[in-house]
This record gives C-alpha cells, structure tokens and sequence, in this order.
C-alpha cells in the first residue's frame, strides 16, 4: 500500500467524513446482523488515529 | 473502547493448520447466529459498492489474505457507551440503546484447512478469519460454515451521556 500524505485541510475533511459515518453507525436502530458493532469499533478507531495524526499526538 | 488487556502483537497467528486456538475470540452478530455466511463488499477490500455480496456472485469475487471476518479478542464495547443491566436501569430509553449479541468460536476444534486466524491489532483488539491463498468467496464461506459458533452473551449498551 502507498503511503501518502495530507496536508490539514485534507486531514479535517477526512475526520468530518468519519465523524458522519460514526454518527450514521450509532444512528441505526435495528441493524439485525450485528455489522454496525465491527464498523462502529475500526470507524472510531480510524478517527482516533487520523485525529491523533493530524494534532501530531499518539493515538 | 473497553481497556485492553494483554493483545499479542499485530501478525500473531491465533488459529492456523498448526496453530491451536488458545483464547476466546468473539464476533458481534445476530442474535440467532453469528452471521458468517456472508461477506460484504467492504469485508474483501472492494470500496465503490455497499452491502453483502449476493450468493449469486460468490463465485466471481476472491478471499485473499488479510481479509475476510471481523473478530475480537474481548468484548469490545463502542466509545462513549456503557454496558446498562437493564434490570437495574428499566427506565432506559430503548431508542438510544444497541444489543451487541456476542458470539465465540469454540475452542479445540482443527481449523478447516485454507483458513487461519490473524490478529492484525486495527482497532486494537481486532482479528481477522482470514485465507491462507487467495479463494473464490463462495469457497472461503464453505470452508467458515464448518468452524463452530456458540453464544457469548449479550451486551446492552447505551451512550454515557
């Protein structure tokens, strides 16, 4: 995989993205199949670490 | 996110042809099975469709390694959501809570052979029922069908605030 690079605008509006997607995931009420756990669990994880990234912190 | 314990490092092969399976491992599914009878599009790295691949097309899409079915090594609980009783909170606003039903792979059974179970760490925690060579998906999910699933319990969880 590449590795690539962000510049902070870039950076923020991959966070927002994944804070809507988050948002849709806690949203769902009647997610049957149990999916929205596993994607919730990596989606805040992968904000986390964007975040972390972008304050230049460890995640 | 619940504390982690003690997670190997991100590689580690947790279920393999020669590896036994030593802890619990626990997937989030339904509350009648632990759905692992099918794969979604973003289960096999494909990013432009949503949803679960039709069995129709299960012969024309590949397994390879590193992906494949989600699992944990705990029962991970979303951040900013708590596990309520509900016998001790009856008053909880249904709307606002998710019932995760966890369920585990039972221990001392061979995996079938094709398959291993990777611990790759993203999230913490996570691991991956995954191919040991790339495989048709309709392959993958024959061989899955063979790993036994058993219930772990339920989890109630609710936001913090």
């Amino acid at each position: 995989m590449a590795t690539l690079e962000f510049t902070d605008r870039e950076m923020t509006y991959l966070l927002v993205a994944l804070r809507k997607y988050e948002e849709i995931l806690l949203a769902l009420e009647d997610d049957e199949a149990g999916d929205s756990v596993s994607d919730l669990l990596i989606v805040q994880a992968l904000r986390k670490k964007f975040k972390a990234a972008k304050d230049g912190t460890d995640a | 996110m619940s504390a982690t314990t003690s997670f190997p490092k991100p590689g580690t092969v947790l279920w393999a042809l020669d590896v036994d399976l030593e802890r619990e491992v626990f997937r989030s599914g339904a509350a009648s099975k632990p759905n692992v009878e099918y794969l979604r599009y973003i289960d096999i790295g494909i990013d432009d469709q949503d949803g679960r691949i039709p069995p129709d097309q299960s012969d024309k899409f590949m397994v390879s390694p590193g992906k494949g079915i989600s699992l944990f090594l705990e029962r991970m609980i979303p951040e900013g959501m708590v596990v309520v009783d509900p016998a001790a909170h009856p008053h909880v606003d249904k709307k606002r809570t998710k019932k995760i039903h966890w369920w585990g792979i039972d221990q001392k059974h061979p995996i079938p052979s094709g398959l291993q179970l990777i611990y790759d760490g993203q999230p913490p925690g996570h691991c991956t029922l995954t191919v040991t060579r790339e495989i048709p998906i309709a392959a993958f999910l024959s061989l899955v069908s063979q790993i036994p699933f058993s219930q772990r319990g339920i989890d109630l969880v609710a936001p913090i605030y």
